[in-house]
């Protein structure tokens, strides 16, 4: 009976809550995810895929270009905040795929900066207009940094 | 079913329906002893070597020429060892002979996830194989599940026990007695309606419970922080610990946690920051303790569920390693640095080498401070350091 009344209190108070979920979401692919305003639930892949720095869906090395790039300038500047290099890597205007689009547009655009096959279809042009209009890489700016 | 059971369980079940925390009824028998020990849990794996930086080693700094601590920066404590400048507001203690650090700590057959070996640290069992939290089992051994808790967050692995519930709270103000309106005169005639047995008693605990209850609230309304808190979550959390101490619910073992130390990037701006944080976290709980009169009573033992690589990586942060230091704050502490730092040109994998279970640093705390079988609690014979004075 003890046993049975035990599991029955372990269960009403959820002892699903006992495992720390948390420390399994990528805290960058996170912090991505808020400073480019995505949305979506920060538990699905398809908020924004790993694939945007990472090779593989499933993260870890190796990383794509753009993620290389962006492993640069972290190590170029390691006394600045992630967002803080993210922004700067952005705000570089350069196309780490060479596919045409700058990784800013590509974030803008929601397609990878870091693959050659996933760009945006809109002309480049009028996606860069619409950018722009938009506030540009300032977009991306950390907010405490504004 | 034991006596004993039925008080625990009918207290749990009185806190459930009522939404009180069983904790502050204290309705089961009290726990021996009025030492506390605060555990405070440093997610996520932290850098040992950027926190205790053996700033006379060549390798360290051929090992991480973008992130390593300059020698000019660090808060020399040996002529090999020197702290992080953010842990600066804990230096107070060290001076005083009351900061130890214990080094190069990790387990057997080290684990790089952080689930599982936060699940390592958790039940103390390298094994994987142990279901309950070795906080749990401190709450079996004593036969209280009051005697210990979470503060703040998630309930950890550590607190589980197969037997009890034992209880997490995000805030102190946020538990009282409260039942549904209007059930206030029903629930009393409840408790009123003559019973024996069994049922006497555990109506006999829930009074005592609703007694303690508001004893240990009023006591929680009187306290006034004897120190300055910082405005961090972490903070608030230890300010909490302290209100519970200061307000005598007599709990044994106080939990808290601060996230964020998986610095595969930024190290240099998020450790830092996260340092400064515990620090100074650190700082006003302990200035807060004296205040009160309660320093002697309390220690506090922190730990990270592994510790980083040597080498910095290409992200300027450095990835998931195995041992790394644990610390110990309070008057209790003997302190200073115990046992030796890690061999930077003798490493396993790229990561340090331990050499000092961290069991054996469990075990002087229950062996010393709680009073409490170490063997029987971690399941086997485990020696460390003396950090403690007694």
């Amino acid at each position: 009976m003890r046993r049975a009344a035990t599991a029955a209190l372990v269960a009403l108070l959820g002892g699903a809550a006992l495992v720390p979920v948390a420390l399994a979401r990528p805290a960058y692919r996170e912090a991505a995810v808020r400073q480019f305003g995505y949305p979506g639930s920060l538990l699905n892949r398809s908020t924004m895929s790993c694939t945007f720095c990472h090779v593989s869906e499933r993260g870890g090395a190796p990383w794509n270009v753009f993620g290389e790039e962006l492993r640069g300038a972290l190590r170029e500047r390691p006394g600045a905040r992630f967002p803080e290099v993210l922004h700067g890597v952005l705000a570089r205007d350069l196309d780490a795929d060479c596919d045409g689009y700058a990784d800013a547009l590509e974030v803008f655009a929601r397609t990878l900066p870091g693959d050659p096959d996933s760009h945006p279809t809109e002309a480049e042009a009028a996606l860069r207009t619409r950018f722009e209009a938009a506030g540009g890489a300032d977009l991306y700016r950390p907010k405490a940094a504004k | 079913m034991k006596r004993r059971d039925v008080l625990k369980l009918g207290a749990l079940a009185v806190s459930m329906t009522s939404g009180m925390p069983g904790f502050l009824a204290r309705a089961a028998a009290r726990a021996g002893g009025d030492r506390v020990l605060v555990v405070v849990q440093l997610t996520g794996g932290n850098d040992g070597l950027n926190t205790l930086v053996p700033y006379s080693n060549p390798a360290y700094y051929a090992a991480r020429p973008g992130i390593a601590i300059p020698r000019k920066d660090v808060l020399t404590v040996t002529p090999d060892l020197g702290m992080h400048p953010a842990l600066r507001p804990l230096m107070r203690s060290w001076d005083a002979g009351e900061f130890a650090w214990m080094e190069n700590v990790g387990y057997p057959n080290p684990n790089r996830s952080h689930f599982a070996s936060m699940a390592i640290w958790h039940t103390a069992d390298p094994a994987q194989a142990a279901r309950e939290g070795w906080i749990g089992r401190i709450a079996e051994r004593i036969g209280d599940p009051f005697c210990a808790s979470n503060v703040g967050g998630v309930s950890p692995l550590a607190l589980r026990s197969d037997t009890m519930i034992l209880p997490s709270l995000d805030t102190v103000d946020g538990f009282a007695l409260k039942l549904p309106a209007g059930l206030e005169d029903a629930y009393e005639r409840m408790l009123s309606v003559p019973r024996s047995g069994e049922a006497a008693f555990v109506g006999r605990a829930t009074r005592q419970m609703i007694s303690d209850t508001a004893r240990v609230q009023e006591n929680a309304r009187k306290y006034r922080a004897g120190s300055a808190y910082p405005e961090t979550r972490f903070a608030a959390s230890l300010r909490d610990v302290a209100r519970l101490i200061a307000s005598g619910t007599g709990q044994r073992v106080l939990y808290t946690s601060l996230g964020g130390f998986d610095t595969h990037a930024s190290q240099r701006a998020d450790q830092d920051e996260l340092l400064g944080v515990l620090a100074e976290g650190l700082a006003a709980f302990r200035a807060d303790l004296d205040a009160q009169g309660l320093a002697e009573k309390v220690v506090v033992m922190g730990f990270s569920e592994f510790g980083r690589r040597v080498a910095e990586n290409g992200s300027g942060g450095t990835d998931h390693g195995k041992g790394s230091v644990m610390f110990a704050l309070g008057r209790g502490v003997r302190g200073g640095v115990h046992g030796e730092s890690p061999d930077l040109e003798d490493l396993s994998e790229g990561d340090v080498k331990y050499r000092q279970d961290f069991r054996g640093v469990y075990a002087h705390a229950l062996d010393r401070w709680l009073d409490l079988p170490s063997g029987e609690i971690l399941g086997g014979t485990f020696t460390g350091p003396a950090w403690l004075r007694s």
